[in-house]
């Protein structure tokens, strides 16, 4: 550099920082893209859906207000942000990259995984952004937002179709995961059942709206996960540094949740499965406490599994127009039997079946049946995802009593929230499109009108 | 070059004043003249044969040659600014004269940008000179702190009380969004670092360095030994700050260090200091409430020894429990029962100030030792200084040894060499603070008063003894002695600096510098922490490198008699390089074994930021008739950060100083010096580091709640990234504030008064800012040129010579501020942006900058707030809004100093009116039950306001009718419980609070033994002192002191309260010794 420079100057690399490349390979995204989407359910998700259907009572700071219902727009930002820009954003840039370098086997897992936190977010925010999303590099920094309606009815079902097709790829150019596939290891057929078993669930879930849709639903599941081996699951690791987020929670945020009464007193004493998903100061100790299934150091984040199929079947013939209480009973046996089997490795122990078949039994009505079955989701897929809370928007059950004090501005009649609040962050910097500009908890969104 | 300068204006002024002639006679008479404040050799200095017209001026360095008639011969000393001396020859050869600055003239001789001296009374801009003695006299070790209260336009804020702390300085307000707000620092024409790093929970919070939980760090103006320094002199506007560029973008405090004196034998100087330090304000809390909660309407004691790991204190009265004859571990007493219990002894359960007694008093020595001197070519200045300093909380210490060399001599005719180096070791053991469960104050606060701390911390199994049982909040003891973080700074700071005077008006100097540190942290969690109960050692390594250069020359010519020019051009060179490499080990395989090969699972970051400036820069001053001076100046940059295109950029200034009463020969003795000033000027800015360009990072997947953790990859045998959270962009240019000023110096009384008012307002346009954006649309921060702030502002600075009469004499100095700060204007479509880690405070269109914004009352159209019908408490508002301006009203530094004989008292009141304070700590603690407000929990109250009702949608409105639901406050009943109402954090509107403060921020009463004393010592001067520094403090302020602040000087936060640590105050002596 000389005096003689008058004009521009060149400084080389001196303004980029060696540590953030401008470009990396698929196969360095997809891990990325896995966990961020599985911490991001198996997280917050897993826990407010928890706090919010008494699996969980908060007991300390954040987790003990929103288990009373205080839960302000600024508490959503956090996974609001985890989910869009953390996971979402970079499954969508594997995607682009997948279709620049002919990889559709790359792009059909991507998509699985769009459809996977995509769904998942509609349930807990009703109309959310999608089509218009992840576009800030092309300019477009306030996203319109996509009803529930249109992402139940069209975008999951095409965006699921789309990922088979891309999974059945004959040829994937560009490469095909492997060891980089944290989920299922490169095996694309597992990835194609993962999307079909979705499809299932987004058609089942729009059911209070449209009950045709479980005799649909029921049509899919043939093709969906047939065995607990099949889950679509995310296994986290028991070094420091990879454990799972539950068991992080408890260990660094210790005190601030215990397992809710509710839950505990919804186990008999015949259920082999009690110790195993809990002990009665999961989360509310640190140190020295046996970790339970679903918070362990290595425990799995279930995305969708064997067990929820299984329920969503016995629900679906139960409440599709010609109802087949039998078939919805052998489905619930075996939703239950799947349970027993995933959490403790053993059949449904005859007692507990016993119970079971005296239950249903007795009950005479559909709403009853369908209390039982709900009942036994309620434990059956504990901690997977977002599934309890929609149960129970969807049905009413199980019958919980509301929490005491829960009576709040964004909450004015106490009961069990139907929403989460949009995030501040919208309500401040994408007020024009936001659906909702003034947070209420009791606003209902489409599938639960 | 600067002494040259000062040369030429003394040449000027003499040769307009007097008329000297050299004449051959008997004798010759030589000698040195240094200033008696720094010690300098003092150029230009008129030496003249009494009654005569005989004389002649000293040198460069000082030096005067006069050839004399006889013994009987009278010299008269005299120069601008300074006492005139007669000395009477007698048999001498040699005389050295030292001279004392004249208190009643407003001459001083400042330092300006580039290094360059001025005598202020022709400058057309404000500048402000803070005296070495005032700084020593603040009893800071942090050298920034010692500058509060003490410069008009300048704000300091210290964030704690813990040795090392950083302070936050500030002048003319905060010009930039995201960018530094501080100004530069600069050494003998040498701009060091001033940056402060946290050892953040992670590496990409250390980019954006808004860690709000881990320890106070130190900013690394620290380093410099307070005692070296000779002079200091804040430069405000562009106007004076033009010729450093960019990196004065926000002012300039440039300190000149102490230096020998030609022909001057060796004067050795020797001080000791030592003082204690005390917590000055602690938050109020309730030690008569038990830990607990209200179950089924009856407030109930739960704690580890019920098996319940309850954080709160809404239990029964700590007296309705007792003893029962059963021991228990968390209680040395014996386990803790209701008097009902059959178990229970009448031995009623004691109650703890867990808070007053965790603190311990800190103490602080210093030792300093000098030697400066000259001989007839060369000068030398030498100094070793000490500090250890202990904190107030246990195992919290901070250190400094300095030393510092600096020697100048003349190698050959007209050419000057200086060397000086600089070797400062500093650093020392900190203790976490913040939002973090391993925070020491967290856990001290949070504790219910029927818990005592100190009763041990850990159980024989290595388990904690915290009053929620294991470690879920550390037991602060715990924390202090095992969760400690250690720095160690190795920092150099050297100069060259070739000046040649090739023609007696035109100079030549070069001047090459560097400020290279490196500092070595680790940051410890113990297995069982809270935060990181596997445990947890990161070694951390910041090497900092800056390099700079000038290369000027300068002119000083007379055009004619009354006209004189002196101009500047100069290449400037800087480059900055910054690495930050951490290793992250988790999962220690013993408890205390912290070294990296205790971790079960390593992670490694290497972190680069670097910038590179080139600067030409012009100045051209013209004086005329010493009554007029008009000066113009120039900059343009290259910078690395910005894109290529728009990387060069120019900014200009010009002033204009008259002195008014000489143009119209005014010269009363009650009105004997005017002078009024006018500049305009503009400084740009460039952006941050790589805020340019795209790219992925490496991912580290987690939320809030499981940092410092998460996922790291490496993990799970595999390596990740994901796309950088900030979009790049490829159009940024430099921002710019421009700066207009108007002011004036003004004198009365023979001088007794003076007066420097200013006022300036400064905006600044297309400041670059890392703006928000909606997270849906895949990124979350990108950076753009958008913003423009304005500050608009008086200062001014008053000193009066009160009462001098013989020995005694009271003078008064007080420097106000006023500032208003407006953000004018943001980007398209971002209403504010977020400046703190939580969310908290903002920068939002058409509001004063930083702004608090959170949660509020539900209010009508009239403002009442409107009450929740099913429980009678206040509703809270659905939407988050402005609730609090932490900007100041006014600042007043009001120093008072009386002397008599050898004896002078000094204080210096600070006050601070406005400005409010997030007070973050007490919503928490009122919700936990132990701030003290919550002591009326059991009161009966009916708040007002006017009743809500719920519509069938679920929302409320306003009713009419005035609230008449009685209830209790603390919900004691069973009944809602309003400080628990608003949740973990409160309600914002609860939390601000205004942050007003009166303080004694400095006391001194010193002592000089008289002559007749020290010459049967082997002493020249001896001087003893006592100091306090914030001997009382009075705020309405509830927390600890309002002089603080969560992140230190590593962000833009201000006024931020959460978990802070306390700051002190001190109580000491001081002995200095000349040989």
């Amino acid at each position: 550099m000389s005096l003689s420079l008058v004009t521009a100057c060149e400084f080389g690399d001196t303004n980029v920082d060696p540590a953030v490349p401008t470009d990396v390979a698929m196969s360095a995204l997809l891990p990325s893209a896995e966990t961020a989407v599985s911490w991001a359910i198996g997280g917050e998700i897993v826990r407010i859906s928890g706090l919010l259907t008494q699996q969980f009572e908060g007991i300390n700071a954040q987790q003990e207000d929103n288990y009373r219902y205080l839960i302000r727009d600024a508490d959503t930002d956090g996974v609001w942000q985890r989910m869009y820009y953390n996971s979402l954003n970079t499954v969508n840039v594997l995607i682009e990259k997948a279709e620049v370098q002919d990889a559709p086997h790359y792009k059909g897992v991507a998509q699985v995984l769009m459809a996977t936190g995509i769904g998942t977010f509609t349930d807990a925010f009703g109309d959310i952004p999608y089509s218009n999303a992840f576009q800030a590099d092309e300019g477009n920094f306030t996203p319109t937002y996509d009803t529930q309606e249109q992402l139940y009815s069209t975008t999951l079902p095409n965006l699921l179709d789309e990922a088979i097709a891309n999974l059945s790829a004959a040829q994937s150019t560009g490469g095909s995961p492997g060891g980089d596939d944290l989920i299922f290891n490169g095996d694309l057929s597992a990835w194609i059942t993962a999307a079909e078993s979705l499809k299932v669930r987004y058609t089942f879930q729009a059911a209070k709206q449209n009950p045709a849709a479980y005799a649909t639903a029921l049509g899919m599941i043939p093709n969906a996960i047939a065995s607990n081996a099949g889950d679509f699951e995310m296994l986290f690791g028991n070094g420091a540094n990879e454990t799972n987020p539950q068991f992080q929670f408890s260990q660094s945020r210790a005190g601030n949740i215990k397992m809710g009464n509710y839950f505990t007193n919804a186990f008999t004493d015949d259920d082999t499965r009690k110790e195993l998903l809990l002990d009665g100061t999961l989360f509310e100790e640190g140190e020295g406490d046996s970790p339970s299934f679903y918070a362990n150091s290595n425990s799995p984040v279930v995305l969708m599994s064997f067990v929820e199929v299984k329920f969503i079947e016995a629900e679906a013939e139960l409440m599709q127009t010609a109802s087949d209480p039998v078939a919805a009973k052998a489905a619930l046996d075996e939703a239950v039997s799947a349970s027993f089997g995933k959490i403790t490795g053993a059949n449904t122990p005859a007692a507990y079946q016993a119970d079971l078949d005296a239950r249903w039994a007795a009950a005479t009505t559909q709403n009853e049946w369908l209390e039982i079955i709900i009942n036994e989701k309620y434990i059956g897929c504990y901690s997977q995802s977002i599934l309890a809370w929609n149960d129970y928007r969807r049905t009413g059950f199980p019958n919980l009593t509301v929490v005491p004090g829960g009576t709040n501005a964004f909450n004015a009649n106490g009961e069990i929230p139907r929403r989460l609040p949009y995030p501040q962050e919208e309500r401040l910097l994408n007020l024009e499109n936001l659906p909702i500009k003034t947070p209420n908890l009791q606003q209902r969104f489409w599938w639960d009108e | 070059m600067k002494k040259f300068l000062r040369f030429m204006i003394a040449c000027s002024f003499l040769l307009s004043a007097t008329t000297i002639t050299a004449l051959a006679q008997d004798r010759v008479v030589s000698g040195n003249v240094t200033s008696l404040d720094d010690n300098a050799g003092l150029p230009g200095v008129s030496v003249l044969l009494k009654g005569t017209t005989v004389g002649t001026i000293t040198d460069i360095e000082g030096n005067y040659r006069i050839n004399v008639p006889g013994p009987d011969a009278v010299l008269v000393f005299s120069f601008v600014g300074f006492e005139s001396q007669e000395i009477t020859v007698g048999s001498r050869s040699t005389i050295d004269i030292e001279m004392a600055s004249d208190v009643k003239q407003l001459s001083e001789v400042v330092v300006t940008a580039a290094g360059i001296e001025a005598n202020k009374r022709e400058l057309g801009y404000s500048i402000q000179n803070v005296d070495s003695e005032e700084i020593l006299k603040s009893g800071e070790n942090n050298f920034v702190s010692a500058l509060s209260g003490k410069v008009a336009g300048v704000q300091v804020t210290s964030s704690g009380g813990t040795p090392g702390a950083a302070a936050q300085i500030r002048i003319r307000g905060n010009k930039s969004v995201q960018g530094s707000n501080g100004p530069l620092f600069v050494i003998d024409g040498i701009p060091i670092d001033n940056s402060t790093f946290n050892t953040a929970d992670s590496p990409e919070d250390d980019v954006s360095n808004l860690g709000s939980g881990g320890v106070t760090n130190s900013n690394r103006a620290i380093d410099i030994n307070p005692e070296d320094v000779a002079s200091l002199t804040v430069l405000k506007g562009p106007a004076a700050t033009v010729l450093y560029g960019i990196r004065a973008a926000n002012g300039a405090v440039v300190i000149t260090t102490k230096k020998g004196s030609r022909n001057a034998a060796a004067k050795i100087k020797y001080s000791l200091g030592y003082s204690i330090d005390r917590v000055n304000k602690l938050p109020d809390l309730q030690t008569i409430y038990a830990q607990g909660a209200v179950e089924g309407g009856v407030p109930t004691f739960q704690s580890p020894m019920t098996g319940s790991t309850q954080s709160q204190s809404w239990g029964p009265l700590i007296t309705s429990l007792r003893y029962a004859n059963e021991p228990s571990i968390w209680d040395p007493n014996g386990l803790i029962v209701p008097a009902s219990d059959p178990r229970a002894t009448n031995r009623v359960a004691q109650s703890y100030n867990n808070t007053e007694d965790f603190f311990e008093t800190g103490t602080n020595v210093t030792h300093n030792l000098s030697v400066q001197g000259g001989t007839e070519k060369a000068t030398y200045f030498f100094s070793v200084g000490r500090l250890d300093q202990t904190g107030i909380m246990p195992n919290s210490d901070y250190g400094r040894t300095s030393f510092r060399a600096t020697t100048s001599a003349e190698l050959f005719k007209n050419f000057t060499a200086t060397l000086s180096a600089n070797y400062v070791n500093s650093g020392g053991q900190r203790v976490q603070n913040g939002s973090n469960t391993s925070g020491v104050m967290l856990g001290l606060f949070r504790t219910s008063p029927s818990f005592d701390n100190s009763a041990g911390f850990i159980f024989e199994d290595g388990s904690q003894r915290a009053y929620r049982g294991g470690s879920i909040y550390d037991n602060p003891y715990f924390t202090v002695n095992k969760n400690f973080t250690t720095d160690e700074v190795n920092r150099i700071i050297g100069y060259t600096q070739l000046s040649y005077d090739a023609l007696p008006w035109l100079n030549f100097t070069y001047r090459i510098g560097i400020d290279t540190y490196g500092d070595d942290r680790i940051f410890r969690n113990d297995v069982n922490s809270s935060s990181v109960p596997v445990g947890q050692v990161i070694n951390q390594t910041i090497t900092s490198t800056d390099l700079n250069s000038d290369f000027l020359v300068t002119v000083n010519k007379d055009i004619s008699e009354r006209l004189s020019l002196s101009a500047t051009v100069g290449h400037n060179y800087f480059n900055k390089d910054v690495h930050i490499n951490r290793i992250d080990g988790q999962g220690l395989a013993s408890p205390g074994f912290f070294n990296i090969a205790s971790a079960t699972a390593v992670n490694v970051s290497e972190g680069v930021t670097r910038r590179e400036l080139y600067g030409l820069y012009g100045t051209l001053t013209l004086n005329y008739n010493s009554e007029l001076f008009i000066n113009l100046s120039g900059r343009n940059d290259w910078s690395s950060t910005l894109p290529e295109e728009n990387n060069s950029f120019f900014y200009p200034a010009t002033s204009i100083g008259w002195d008014f009463t000489q143009t119209f020969g005014i010269n009363s003795s009650t009105f004997n010096y005017g002078k009024l000033r006018a500049s305009w000027g503009q400084v740009g800015n460039d952006a941050p580091f790589a805020v340019t360009n795209n790219g992925f990072v490496q991912s580290r997947v987690r939320d809030g709640w499981t940092t410092p953790q998460g996922v790291i990859f490496p993990a799970l045998g595999l390596n990740a990234f994901n796309p950088d959270a900030t979009l790049g962009n490829t159009q940024l240019k430099a921002e710019t504030t421009t700066t207009i000023e108007f002011g004036g110096d003004f004198q009365f009384f023979d001088g007794r008064i003076g007066l420097d008012v200013t006022y300036f307002d400064a905006t600044t346009e297309d400041a670059i800012l890392n703006v928000t954006i909606p997270s849906a649309s895949g990124w979350q921060q990108r950076a753009i040129n958008s913003a423009e702030l304005s500050n608009k502002g008086i200062e001014a600075a008053l000193t009066a010579n009160v009462v001098s009469s013989g020995d005694f004499s009271y003078d008064v100095g007080l420097n106000f501020t006023r500032i208003r700060n407006t953000v004018e204007k943001l980007a398209e479509g971002i209403p504010f942006i977020t400046i703190d880690p939580f969310g908290t405070q903002r920068i939002a269109e058409g509001e004063p900058y930083g702004i608090f914004f959170g949660s509020r009352f539900l209010r009508d159209e009239n403002g009442n707030k409107v009450i929740n019908p099913a429980d009678g408490i206040p509703l809270e508002d659905p939407t988050q809004g402005i609730v609090g301006d932490p900007n100041p009203d006014f600042l007043l530094g009001f120093r008072n100093t009386i002397s008599y004989k050898g004896l002078t008292l000094s204080f210096l009141l600070d006050i601070r009116e406005g400005g409010d304070v997030y007070n973050g700590t007490k919503g928490v603690l009122n919700n936990f039950g132990v701030g003290a407000e919550t002591l009326d929990r059991n009161e009966r109250v009916i708040f007002d306001g006017v009743l809500g009702q719920v519509q069938t949608d679920g929302t409320v409105v306003a009713t009419e009718t005035p609230n008449n639901i009685e209830v209790v406050k603390g919900g004691t009943d069973g009944g809602t419980n309003f400080y628990q109402n608003y949740g973990f954090v409160n309600l914002t509107e609860l939390t601000i609070e205004d942050g007003s403060w009166i303080r004694m921020r400095d006391v001194s009463l010193t002592y000089d033994l008289p002559q007749s004393l020290t010459s049967k010592l082997p002493f020249s001067a001896v001087n003893i002192g006592l100091t306090a520094r914030n001997l009382f403090l009075i705020t309405d302020y509830t927390g600890i002191d309002p002089e603080t602040n969560l992140t230190g000087d590593s962000s833009n936060v201000i006024g931020y309260d959460y978990f802070n640590n306390p700051n002190t105050k001190s109580y000491g002596i001081n002995l200095n010794i000349t040989f």
